[in-house]
Parts: structure tokens; C-alpha cells; sequence
């Protein structure tokens, strides 16, 4: 299908419009802004705010609507903007950006929304891993068989989560589909931590992309094979971690506690679902 | 050096016409053009395939560089040998042209069929093997090796690599393994010996006479350079010396040999 050139002409000319439209009135703004510094400079005000001289009132052109028209909005009171306190705040909303003190505010958001999830634990024995969580149905009526929180991802490996349940099962079919690509290629039922670090792979694609949010989950991935049972925690960002044993959701800290004084390095794998169930219990 | 005398003689020909009977039958043929000197599909060739050659009648694509290749299985070790001819059509251009490649210690690659080709994808499956190596700290084995081909091969199901390989290695417990596929991914696996190239019909009946079970690392060397050589005599494509690999789960032992110079 070729491009209609008259159209495509049609099309440059309109945005060239908009564009010289658009420099015309951030000019004028510009100029409106130093004519009132300008002017409050000269008044007697202008000692209460004696840094207004020099500061930019708007920020930088960018390209996101969103961040454009929370700026339009804003009303355009005296008080100027302080980065330094809500510098963070500034850059909450916007995934792709960097805040000044070098964090990604959104996936912060992301481990609070996994905090506040059901607690969710793993502890790795001997002879195999175990991962538990409870299952909290909001009522009686809800058919506790269609719950589905623990998942297998493989016949090796299986995950448990906290967090959004939507975000796992998301996950789960993505990881599913991986390990299946990799069997099919090698016949070779895939490593747990190849798994892992794809599973990683997928969710921090999702911090770096346009449009997109992070995952509100943190898995905890469970796995036997040649290099013996394995647990891994993945979280929102894409970082994993390989654990002896560990916990994730609310009352994460007791949960940890409790596992630190119980865990030992050749526990038996009854004994470590023992250990879950009482850990589950703490909380 | 002569053939080695058996004593069953007669029996051991009664088996070679039998594997010539069978390799008729051969799935890896029907349909497929490659074989020593003449097309199984007399009628008439593709024109993707067609080479016409100075003397008139046409050959096969997978003629035209000509090779020979085996693969035996030992007892816990395997050898690995091919011919080192390198021509275009009828003319000899090299005498030491490379066949066989070393994926890591305990798994060769033999690639058969047209040159270029057969580089490129020995280019192909190194990537893939050093990737795999760095990604999952542990070398890739035999069979896992064999679908990986068997997968790049069939990805070009309609435009395909012309070559055949042939891929020998140490699995688990050092079990040795050994298998060959067609030029889009058919795999076939054997407990005895695999064979690829022009010169495979007369592989097939030399090794299906000289094979015999659990040999040793030495007698597998001779038996197998024995084959090599008394085959690709009777081919005029392959030849010119061999290159023998002998690899057992201590060792790896490269041999020249050579034979008739034509």
C-alpha cells in the first residue's frame, strides 16, 4: 500500500501548523512570565520571593500529553517550584524517568502494591523446595476450586506470588510459553535458572518500555533439576534472587524472623512444609 | 593397505546387499536428491538443484563440492572420519579441506554436502553453542546438540541449507551417541554407525561389512579408516586422504591418513 504523497503533504502541513502554533504560545507565555517577574521585581513583593528572577516556571517540552496536561492544570500560583523536596513526587507518575535520587518511583509503587499483598513463602530442603501461601477468599460464596494461587510452570517447577493476582496469571502464560519454546528447541526440559532469568527478562521489559506499567507481583519459583531444588524470588524491577528460604507480602519481616531461627541446611522436605505451615500461621 | 580379511566372508556380502536393498527403501531418500553419482528421481531435476556439469548431464546441488563422512560407535568411545577433497564439480581445488569440527571436548560435527554452506552453518551452530555455553555454564550435549540442528535446519524448510550432518558425542555416563539428518532437520539416530555424502552407498556397505560391536578405541580406528578409504575409491567426488578423530572420555586422538591421491 502506498503512501497517498498529497495526503502525506496534507498531513506535514497541518502539523507544521500546530508546531509554529505551539512555539507561539509558549513564546508569549515566556513573555507574559518575565514581563510579571519583571514587574514584581520593581514591587515590594518581590522580596518575599527574591529567586523568582532567574527560575524557569515551566518544565522542559516533552512529548508525554499526560505530563503536559497535569502541567496546564496546575494553578499558576506564587510559590515556585523546590526540586529538591518534591523532586521525587515530580517524577512518580512516569515510569521511563528517573527521579534525582536515582530511583525508578514506579517500581517502588510496584513493591508496595506486592507488600500489601497475601503473604506468600518459600524454604528449600534437601530433597526438594516447598512454596506455600494462604488462600484468602473474600467470602464463603467464592468457589475455592477456581482459586488458583500456586501454578506449575513446568512438571519441575511451579511459582506462588504476592501481590496482583491479573499480573500473575499474565506472567505464568508468558513463562509457560517460554519453556515450552525452550523444549521444543532442545528437547531438554528447561533449567530453573534460565527460566528465572527469562521470566526477569519479561518483567523488566516492562519497566523500560513506553505505555506500560510494572508488574504488581513478586514470584517466588520453585525447581528440581540437574543442579538440585532451587528457589528463586523475581521481583517487579526483574531482579532475582536465589534463596535458602524466604518470604514476601505482609508480615513479611515476622515471616523472615521466624524462618531465620527455624531454617536449617538439611532439612528434611516434610519437615520444611511443617516449617511453612507454622510460618503461615505467624502471620 | 588391504581390506581387512574376515573370516565370514560370504555372510558379510550377503549383509552388504542387504543394506543396499534396505538404503532403497531409506525414508532420508525418497524425495530427497542426494546420493552417490546418480539422482534417485531420474526424471527430471529442479532447476535449484540441477548443476550442469562439462560432460552434459546434470548433477545434484549436493554433488558439487563432493564429501565423504562416517561416524562408529565404540566401546565408550566413537570415531568420527571424513575425506578431505574439496572440488568444484570434476576439478580438485584443495586436498586438506576441513569436514569435521570440534563443538567442544566430547562432541564433533561432520558437515557433508555443499562447501559454503556447510560453513555457514558450522558459523551458525557455533553462535549457538557458545551462547548456550555462556548462558546455562555447561556444555551442550549430544542430543540437545541434535535438535538444535535438526530446529536451524527446518527453520529454512523452503529455502534449505544443502548439506547433511553428522554429529557424534559423549553423553551422560559418556555414552556415546551419533546421528545423521537430511538436509531439513530429519533426524535419524543409529547404535552403530551413520554415514552422509556422495560417497554413501558404498559407506553404507563397507561399514554395514566391517562393523562390529563394542570395539576399542584402536581396532575402531582401524576399522573405521579401513571403510573410509576402500568407499571412497569407488567414488569419484570424495577422497584424497582421510582425517580421523578417535575420541574416548580421556582423549581425543586426530589422525591423517592417506590413501590413493586421485
Amino acid at each position: 500500500m502506498t503512501p497517498n504523497p498529497a495526503r502525506t503533504r496534507a498531513c506535514h502541513g497541518l502539523l507544521c501548523q500546530q508546531e509554529t502554533l505551539r512555539k507561539a504560545l509558549i513564546a508569549q507565555k515566556k513573555k507574559k512570565l518575565l514581563t510579571e517577574a519583571a514587574a514584581d521585581a520593581t514591587s515590594a513583593s518581590s522580596s518575599h520571593f527574591p529567586f523568582l528572577k532567574r527560575t524557569r516556571h515551566w518544565l522542559p517540552r516533552d512529548r508525554n500529553p499526560d505530563r503536559l496536561r497535569r502541567f496546564r492544570s496546575r494553578p499558576r500560583s506564587g510559590s515556585p517550584l523546590r526540586c529538591s523536596v518534591m523532586g521525587d513526587s515530580q517524577y512518580s507518575f512516569s515510569l521511563t524517568t528517573f527521579s534525582p535520587s536515582g530511583k525508578l518511583v514506579q517500581i517502588e509503587h510496584a513493591l508496595t502494591a506486592v507488600g500489601s499483598g497475601q503473604t506468600s513463602l518459600g524454604i528449600k530442603a534437601k530433597d526438594g523446595v516447598v512454596i506455600a501461601t494462604e488462600k484468602k477468599l473474600p467470602s464463603i460464596l467464592v468457589d475455592e476450586t477456581s482459586v488458583q494461587k500456586i501454578q506449575c510452570l513446568t512438571p519441575n517447577i511451579g511459582v506462588v506470588y504476592s501481590g496482583m493476582g491479573p499480573d500473575f496469571r499474565v506472567l505464568v502464560r508468558k513463562s509457560r510459553k517460554q519453556a515450552e519454546q525452550y523444549h521444543k528447541l532442545y528437547k531438554e526440559p528447561i533449567p530453573v535458572t534460565q527460566l528465572v532469568r527469562e521470566t526477569a527478562a519479561v518483567m523488566q521489559e516492562f519497566t523500560q518500555s513506553g505505555g506500560v506499567r510494572p508488574f504488581g507481583v513478586s514470584l517466588l519459583v520453585a525447581g528440581f533439576d540437574d543442579n538440585g531444588p532451587q528457589l528463586y524470588q523475581v521481583d517487579p524491577s526483574g531482579s532475582y534472587f536465589s534463596w535458602k528460604a524466604s518470604a514476601m507480602g505482609k508480615n513479611v519481616s515476622n515471616a523472615k524472623t521466624f524462618l531465620e531461627k527455624r531454617y536449617t541446611d538439611d532439612m528434611e522436605l516434610e519437615d520444611a512444609v511443617h516449617t511453612a505451615i507454622l510460618t503461615l500461621k505467624e502471620g | 593397505m588391504g581390506r581387512l580379511i574376515n573370516a565370514n566372508d560370504k555372510v558379510n556380502d550377503h549383509q552388504a546387499n542387504e543394506s543396499c536393498a534396505f538404503f532403497n527403501l531409506s525414508p532420508l531418500h525418497s524425495g530427497l536428491h542426494f546420493s552417490a553419482g546418480r539422482s534417485p528421481i531420474p526424471a527430471k531435476l529442479d532447476a535449484a538443484r540441477r548443476i550442469d556439469t562439462p560432460a552434459g548431464s546434470p548433477m545434484s546441488i549436493f554433488e558439487y563440492n563432493g564429501s565423504a563422512l562416517i561416524a562408529m560407535v565404540g566401546k565408550n568411545c566413537f570415531a568420527i572420519a571424513s575425506d578431505r577433497r574439496l572440488g568444484v564439480q570434476l576439478q580438485t581445488i584443495a586436498t586438506d579441506f576441513q569436514k569435521i569440527y570440534k563443538v567442544h571436548d566430547k562432541l564433533f560435527l561432520g558437515l557433508s554436502g555443499l562447501a559454503t554452506d556447510a560453513q555457514t552453518l558450522y558459523q551458525r551452530l557455533v553462535f549457538r553453542h557458545k551462547l548456550y555455553q555462556l548462558r546455562e555454564e555447561r556444555d551442550m550435549k549430544p542430543e540437545t546438540f541434535a535438535n538444535l540442528v535438526s530446529s536451524i535446519l527446518y527453520e529454512k524448510r523452503f529455502g534449505p541449507y544443502f548439506c547433511q550432518p553428522v554429529i557424534a558425542g559423549l553423553g551422560d555416563e559418556d555414552k556415546p551417541f551419533i546421528c545423521t539428518m537430511d538436509s531439513i532437520g530429519a533426524k535419524y539416530l543409529a547404535k552403530d554407525f551413520v554415514v552422509a555424502g556422495t560417497a554413501s552407498e558404498s559407506l553404507y556397505g563397507a561399514c554395514e561389512s566391517m562393523f562390529k560391536p563394542d570395539m576399542e578405541p584402536e581396532e575402531l580406528f582401524e576399522t573405521i579408516s579401513q571403510a573410509l578409504l576402500s568407499s571412497v575409491d569407488r567414488d569419484c567426488l570424495s577422497g584424497w586422504g582421510g582425517h580421523v578423530y578417535v575420541v574416548t572420555s580421556t582423549e581425543i586422538r586426530e589422525r591423517i591418513l592417506k590413501g590413493r591421491m586421485d
